[in-house]
């Protein structure tokens, strides 16, 4: 709309749909099956969904989404302070070492692979982390395109 | 027992690094926001500048 002011809101909404749509492809296969396994009553790809999701698809999609956000942000020329860049690097750093410690702990056979369910706090938490880092960093990477592209 | 250190542990880490996120991106939506608003304004005027001197020409 020319001549309407963009808000942040704005951006917000087109990140959470740059997120929504990339989860969405990402997580497609996981989403057939489980659409099939509910149009079929429960008795196709119950399995394979388990193993899936055990097999940790849903943290290396959450993984795949926030490594791409954060490599757009390193990658864009926005001039950090010690603190922005201690914000915007911690969290990429928090959960690659908190999967890749879980991988690990599942390998030696330590903890079972039930720290991959959906209900666990490891997938709960890469969730929400990854979540909210791909929506405000996105944000942020949109504002500072708009800024550059401004004439 | 070492579920529940885990998840206590993992829920404040998280929590802390949550905060210092919030903390860094908001500073940068408002600087951001700030340098957009000061771009328009600036085409704005550069825009009413551009039409007047048109006008009188």
């Amino acid at each position: 709309m020319p001549g309407r002011k963009r808000t942040y809101w704005d951006y917000f909404w087109k990140t959470l749909f740059w997120v929504i749509g990339n989860l969405a492809f990402g997580l497609f296969p996981l989403i057939f099956m489980g659409a099939v396994y509910i149009i079929s009553g429960g008795k196709i790809y119950g399995d394979a969904i388990q193993t899936m999701i055990y097999e940790g698809i849903i943290l290396f999609v959450c993984i795949a989404i926030m490594g791409a956000v954060f490599i757009d942000y390193a990658l864009s020329g926005i001039l950090m302070n010690r603190f922005k860049t201690f914000s915007v690097y911690s969290i990429p750093a928090f959960v690659v070492f908190l999967v890749a410690i879980n991988f690990f702990l599942i390998h030696l056979k330590i903890i079972d692979k039930t720290r991959f369910s959906l209900a666990s706090s490891t997938t709960i938490s890469v969730i929400v982390l990854s979540l909210f880092y791909s929506v405000f960093v996105k944000a942020s990477l949109y504002i500072f395109d708009d800024i550059r592209h401004k004439p | 027992m070492n579920t529940t250190y885990y998840n206590i542990i993992m829920g404040t880490v998280s929590a802390i690094v949550l905060v210092f996120f919030f903390i860094g991106m908001v500073k940068d939506a408002k600087e951001g926001m700030k340098k957009l608003r000061e771009k328009e304004a600036d085409f704005q005027q550069r825009n009413k500048q551009g039409s007047e001197s048109l006008l009188e020409h």
